[in-house]
């Protein structure tokens, strides 16, 4: 590589891995400050309720599970006072009068947070005008303008000010436009809802139907100690037990107690299973849930992939055989990490994780490395050796990334599949589609390089073999067609693209055939021109677009470069946009 | 010799073949192909990303008309037509080609598939209930009742009158006793009213072997009971016989389709009329005096609509023309009243308006029972014809108990002032004379039951001599009933007790005004308002329009309009598009029809049903079904709807049974919860039912070229004590050319895989044995070279190139 195209190189990867550095200082600038945990708080030990079964929607969670996806819907992205959530649930909803000023709801969209900031602002501002409090009302506004800044940049607020009548009165009034903002309006109303101790308590479902079946509902452990579930009088002494223990949580929780909670959790957590022994789920099963959701989901992985990133780039920028290597093995460390997390999350859902978009995204991901592992091993004397494993760790860092900073959107809960979902095809269609669009992302990221290999003034270069399958064999005379001393970068970068996007091509028509198959007999038609289905072709004419012009033009290599990150983006578009704003059959995808 | 070939053509043969030389070079070139590919991209992008563009109103068109519209069927020829033309002029077929002719052959057999496919494509729904009761009474004709709870009908024979009405279903009645004990089965409870008979009859899917009547009972620990137990047999009248059969439906309604139906009144089939061109998603209207129009909606322009309905093959109304003029997307009928009536009906509209902004409207109409209070009953309009009628509405009388105990000749008279459901420490209030003692726990007035009835209760805590119990204590001494203090552990509900007869009680709820009662009358322009706050002295004022009186505690009541003799206008209210529900779809959309007749013109507003019944005992639950009648000058009364197209089914088919499979818990009202659904279905073969067919999500099932999936379900409503499962919804639709296009389909992903990987294959192959050729080439000459000749090892490029 000339000097030129080193110094552009260089710039972009230190571009980008300052924009990553920025991203993650500007989202902990917008985290609340969380309070000082009393010590309660720091003595309390949950862990042994954490593998308890807690019933929601169909499925029995762990209770680490649960109370992280309810959490969530409580106080967004940030943890509820600065609690673990389970710690949280419990203190909504036993101890509640110390929640009713705290920020604890979160209120997602930005224009209403400062709509409210600013109704609450200017009727407070009237009311201490109209108290005539002098020197105390510019102290009081002061306070109240910093809580409402705050508001404004992390989203948390009091259920106290949010349930003040003006602002009753102005999500009444945005709850009837149901185009623009009612959902938002919906959001709150759901986490005040969620945040109501009475809420949490009915939902509390813990206690497994004495004597009932599999159809049998769960019960909430108030309903179960007061006797609202028949039971049989040997079980009575089991129904005492648990009362007791709750009783006992109740109390030392109320008064502070540490050592009394932790007493009463060991024994609620121990007598549990006992109510009805043969519907309790498996308590190891349980145990890994309740870690799995403890270690965040593992998607700190990512910065084990950052860290292969930018090794992986300075060995194909610099030709760096030690960064190879040591980005290489890095690289085997994230995905051997990546891997264990998905057979883990595969182990407690009690299925294949591509049911959501956070397993979606993130299994898409892993099978990137599974390509990318098997493609190291057929390249490893070519010069693209490397490439596959750089675009592999750039996707599953991005995919990774998205996972861990918007647990909202991409939400790591388990929960039970849609009725339509039940069905092996499934596994086929959407394993195959999200298999080709992390091929596309994978080939985005050496048309990338190439791109920036042009722009430093690279020469108009391209692989040229009839098909990328013949760049993975060998010439007649047993070498590779890139050889490392006559290719340039831009064959490298070119040859890598094609050989993704040529994969690409084939998995997207393949994946777009069996949709229609499974929608055949799953709607009665082939093809219903749903966004989601239009999009996926589009993405397909692009790759055939890529495919016709590459004959056609002199500079294939841009052109392909080109093609293959339009091909990206329109894939994004459909993967993200259509999902979350245009609303359609594959919605619940 | 004759002349060179070509002299002979005449200029414009050379003119037409140089034409088309030209059009099959335009169409043999990969830009060609290349243009119309990124023509598509752009046409499928703005189609599908930005709807609002296809439903504008030059377009007015849904994603399936949007992708079978010309331009979209042109650019689909003309890339086949690049397709071919390039494949055939410029792709030797030959081994290394095979791959892009397959991928080209499969996309040319897609397309053809597709043609077939899209092109006779229909698809539509059909509700299937699950069953309807006959009812067979001696001397009059069977009757059939869709089981629809609330369902009734009545049956005349001579002068008697059976009514019937389907009290109650459950879809999972377990069978307590006998030898199916413990089984599940769908029961309909049908309530039979036959003169002063009453009973109940409770009818099982399966079993009817186990028919019997339920009945009143003299026992008060079970009000109702078995007619075995209590008759010693099993029914009541065994001359009225009830049984459940299948429901067959012979339709379905096809989707994104129009269709206007017609009947006389009393027919029961409905004469369908296809509408056509009518638009989607934009209102027409040609006069703002035919709706009305909000705040968000006074600027929508009117737009003119006028579209005439075809006749109906054969159709008997022949003489009756119908033209649509208007259509609205989104809009519901509202009646509204304005001055210039002749007839007395009086309303007023208030405001209340509280000093932290909130503020709350209430239409009120003194003379309608059903729009005479808002507010929970705490604002009330009310009209006197004389001013002693005053006196009445303001005198306060007291809630009161009336007890006495028979055996001691007490009878006495007391207010009620003291509840212990707000002072728990209210004390127990001796009745002299007597062991008893009591306290009153609360008191309830003006319960509407669900049969219309409106009732009071008064809760008593009554100190017996040997026991301590709860009196509801009604205004209507016939359900006066005593519980027991303590709840059921099992249940949850308090035991009911004998009533204990030594001391009776009677309730009267009293009477105090509303807290705030406006008041018409006697004159017309006499309005006054009457406030009756607890705690404050009732006081009358008079009331103006746009006078605003202050309530106390920042409330301030505004009276914004009175109108003494109203006119009544209904219209359609425009709902603006921000407050329009996406997933509803046409559902809220109505038209405007003229009927014509014999000259003259009768203007109707039809709204919109998703499925045309028979009649409103045929509707199902949630499916609104209500025709407009027309009068027509000849005395005729015309029934209409508008709605859906429907096409007849290959054949009637009927809902044998609905499984709902369930996760860990049950049905939780969320469909997360559940597995399945499925419907056991059975469509007519000759003269009986065929084969049971299973249809569920995931798994459709075929029958007479078209096949069936499972679209939508009767979910149950815990709210209203409805559990549901009483009919299913199957999507209908025909799959002709599905093969075709999956072949295509496979073809091309096969030719991928050639042109991609095997391809390379065979060229590396080739390049091998030319190689070898050539180093054998090579080795043989060297053999014959002499010694010292110069070694040329010269790449066999033309033979490599002629081979790949």
């Amino acid at each position: 590589m000339t000097q030129r195209m080193l110094t552009v190189c260089s710039v972009t990867a230190s571009l980008f891995l300052g924009l990553l550095l920025f991203i993650t200082v500007r989202r902990a600038a917008n985290r609340p400050t969380p309070p000082e945990r009393s010590e309660f708080a720091q003595q309390v030990d949950l862990s042994p309720l954490g593998s308890a079964a807690v019933y929601e929607q169909g499925r029995l969670k762990s209770f680490d599970s649960f109370t992280s996806s309810l959490m969530k819907l409580v106080s967004g992205p940030h943890p509820v006072a600065g609690h673990p959530d389970g710690f949280a649930y419990l203190d909504l909803m036993l101890r509640p009068i110390a929640y009713e000023d705290a920020n604890v709801i979160y209120v997602k969209n930005k224009p209403m947070r400062r709509e409210i900031a600013g109704v609450l602002f200017r009727s407070v501002a009237e009311d201490l005008a109209g108290a005539q409090l002098g020197e105390r009302a510019s102290v009081a506004r002061d306070v109240l303008e910093r809580r409402l800044q705050e508001f404004t940049k992390t989203g948390l607020l009091s259920s106290r000010m949010l349930l003040d009548p003006r602002i009753q009165q102005l999500l009444d009034a945005r709850a009837a436009d149901l185009m623009r903002t009612a959902k938002s309006v919906q959001q709150i109303r759901t986490a005040m809802t969620v945040a109501h101790p009475q809420w949490l308590r009915d939902n509390f479902q813990i206690v497994p139907p004495p004597g009932g079946g599999l159809d049998d509902p769960w019960i909430a452990i108030d309903q179960f100690v007061v006797g609202g579930a028949a039971i049989e009088a040997g079980e009575e002494q089991v129904r005492n037990q648990v009362r007791i223990a709750w009783a006992s949580l109740v109390q030392s929780w109320q008064s502070q107690d540490a050592s009394g909670v932790n007493e009463a959790v060991a024994q609620l957590a121990g007598v549990l299973p006992q109510v009805n022994a043969g519907l309790y789920p498996s308590q190891q099963k349980l145990g890994w849930e309740s870690w799995y959701f403890g270690a965040k989901n593992m998607t700190w992985v990512w910065m084990i992939y950052l860290l292969a990133v930018t090794l992986l780039v300075m060995a194909v920028v610099y030709r760096w055989s030690t960064a190879r290597r040591l980005g290489l093995s890095v690289f085997a460390l994230a995905f051997g990490l990546h891997t264990a997390t998905l057979m883990l999350r595969w182990y407690v859902s009690g299925r294949w994780p591509n049911s959501n978009m956070f397993e979606a995204v993130t299994t898409a991901a892993w099978f990137g490395g599974c390509l990318a592992v098997i493609l190291e091993i057929f390249v490893r004397r070519s010069p693209m050796r490397s490439l596959f494993a750089l675009g592999s760790a750039v996707a599953s860092m991005v995919a990774l990334m998205c996972a861990h900073f918007m647990p909202l959107r991409l939400n790591a809960g388990i929960s039970n599949k849609m009725p339509v979902l039940h069905d092996v095809w499934l596994y086929i269609h959407t394993n195959v589609i999200i298999f080709s669009y992390i091929l596309i992302a994978m080939a985005a990221v050496s048309a990338f390089f190439y791109v920036v290999y042009r722009i430093g003034g690279g020469k108009a270069d391209h692989v040229n073999v009839g098909g990328a399958g013949a760049i993975m064999l060998s010439t007649p005379a047993g070498e590779s067609y890139l050889s490392e001393s006559k290719s340039s970068a831009g064959q490298i970068f070119d040859g890598a693209t094609m050989v993704l996007m040529e994969l690409a091509f084939v998995m997207l028509w393949t994946g777009l055939v069996m949709g229609a198959i499974w929608a055949d007999h799953s709607w009665g038609r082939p093809w219903g021109w749903d966004p989601k289905e239009v999009f996926a072709l589009n993405t397909f004419i692009v790759l055939a677009l890529l495919v016709h012009v590459r004959m056609k033009v002199r500079d294939k290599g841009l052109w392909t470069a080109l093609l293959a990150l339009a091909g990206c983006g329109v894939m994004l578009f459909n993967w993200i946009a259509i999902n979350f704003v245009i609303v359609g059959l594959h919605s619940y995808a | 010799m004759g002349q060179p070939e070509t002299s002979a053509i005449k200029p414009s043969q050379l003119h037409s073949r140089s034409l088309i030389r030209v059009l099959l070079d335009v169409f043999s070139s990969i830009w060609t192909g290349i243009v119309l590919l990124i023509l598509l991209f752009f046409y499928s992008s703005i189609g599908s990303a930005y709807p609002p563009l296809r439903q504008l109103p030059v377009f007015e068109m849904t994603e399936f008309e949007w992708f079978h519209w010309w331009p979209f069927k042109t650019l689909i020829a003309l890339i086949c037509l690049t397709l071919v033309v390039t494949t055939v002029r410029r792709i030797p077929f030959k081994v290394i080609n095979y791959g892009v002719w397959m991928i080209h052959t499969g996309i040319i057999i897609l397309a053809i598939g597709s043609v077939w496919y899209f092109g006779t494509k229909v698809e539509g729904q059909a509700p299937i209930l699950r069953r309807a009761v006959v009812i067979e009474v001696p001397g009059a004709a069977p009757v059939r009742l869709p089981a629809v709870p609330g369902n009734s009908t009545t049956v005349h024979v001579d002068n008697r009158i059976y009514a019937f009405q389907i009290s109650e279903i459950d879809p999972s009645w377990e069978i307590l006793s006998g030898d199916d004990a413990g089984k599940r089965a769908y029961a309909v409870n049908v309530t039979v009213q036959d003169g002063q008979d009453f009973f109940i009859r409770q009818l099982l899917v399966g079993y009817p072997q186990y028919t019997e009547d339920i009945i009143r009972s003299d026992d008060p620990n079970q009000p109702m009971a078995r007619a075995k137990k209590v008759l010693g047999k099993p029914l009541v009248n065994e001359d009225i016989t009830l049984s459940l059969d299948y429901q067959p439906q012979r339709y379905f309604h096809v989707v994104d389709s129009w269709a206007l139906y017609l009947r006389e009144q009393g027919s029961s089939e409905w004469v369908q009329r296809p509408i056509e061109g009518l638009p989607r998603y934009n209102d027409y209207f040609a006069d703002r005096s035919h709706v009305w129009l909000g705040p968000e909606t006074a600027g929508t322009r009117p737009r003119p609509l006028d579209l005439p309905v075809g006749l109906a093959s054969d159709d008997p109304y022949d003489q009756i023309d119908v033209r649509i003029t208007s259509y609205l997307r989104y809009a519901f009928m509202d009646q509204r009243r304005s001055p210039g009536g002749i007839v007395l009906d009086p309303t007023a509209v208030v405001v209340l308006r509280s000093s932290d902004g909130r503020t709350s409207r209430a239409q009120l109409v003194a003379l309608d029972p059903n729009q005479n209070s808002a507010l929970d009953g705490n604002l009330v309009f009310q009209w006197i014809t004389t001013e002693e009628q005053l006196d009445t509405i303001m005198d306060v009388q007291p809630p009161s108990l009336t007890i006495s105990v028979p055996q001691a000749s007490i009878e006495i008279t007391e207010p009620v002032t003291q509840l212990s459901s707000r002072d728990p420490d209210a004390p127990f209030v001796p009745i002299e004379g007597s062991e008893f003692s009591y306290r009153v726990r609360f008191i309830q007035n003006g319960l509407a039951l669900p049969n219309g009835d409106v009732i009071s209760v008064a809760a008593v805590e009554i100190n017996g001599p040997d026991s301590s119990f709860l009196r509801w204590v009604f205004d209507d001494p016939s359900r006066t009933r005593d519980m027991s203090l303590d709840v059921d552990s099992q249940t949850g509900h308090m035991e009911t007790l004998p009533l204990d007869e030594r001391i009776v009680m009677a309730y009267a709820p009293g009477h105090r005004p509303a807290p705030m009662t406006l008041i018409g009358g006697p004159e017309e322009s006499t309005l006054r308002l009457m406030t009756s706050f607890a705690g404050q002295e009732i006081r009358l004022q008079p009331i103006e329009i746009g006078s605003s009186i202050d309530l106390g505690a920042g409330v301030a009541l505004l009276l914004t309009e009175y109108v003494p003799r109203p006119r009544i206008e209904v219209r359609p209210a425009i709902i603006p598009k921000s407050q329009r529900n996406r997933d509803a779809r046409e559902q809220f959309s109505m038209i405007r029809a003229e009927v014509n007749y014999q000259g003259a013109m009768q203007p109707v507003w039809l709204p919109f049903h998703m499925f045309t019944f028979q009649d409103t005992g045929h509707s199902l639950p949630r499916m609104g079904f209500q025709p407009t009648v027309v009068h027509l000058p000849n005395g005729k009364h015309m029934e209409l709807i508008f709605g859906r197209r429907r096409l007849e089914l290959p054949a009637p088919v009927v809902l044998e049974d609905f499984v709902m499979d369930t996760h860990v818990g049950g049905f939780t009202g969320q469909a997360i919860s559940v597995l399945n659904w499925i419907s056991l279905i059975r469509f007519q073969a000759q003269d009986d039912w065929g084969e049971q067919l299973h249809v569920s999500v995931n798994s459709p099932q075929e029958f007479g070229g078209f096949s069936y999936f499972q679209s939508q379900w009767d979910p149950p409503d815990p709210q209203s004590n409805y559990r549901g499962m009483n009919y299913t919804v199957l999507g209908v639709g025909n799959r002709h050319g599905v093969n075709v296009q999956l072949a295509g389909t496979c073809l091309a992903v096969l030719g991928m895989i050639y042109a991609f990987y095997i391809k390379p294959v065979i060229k590396r192959r080739r390049q091998q044995a030319v190689y070898a050729q050539a180093n054998a080439e090579r080795a043989a000459s060297k053999r014959a070279e002499p010694p010292g000749a110069p070694n040329l090892e010269l790449e066999p490029v033309a033979t490599l190139k002629e081979q790949t």
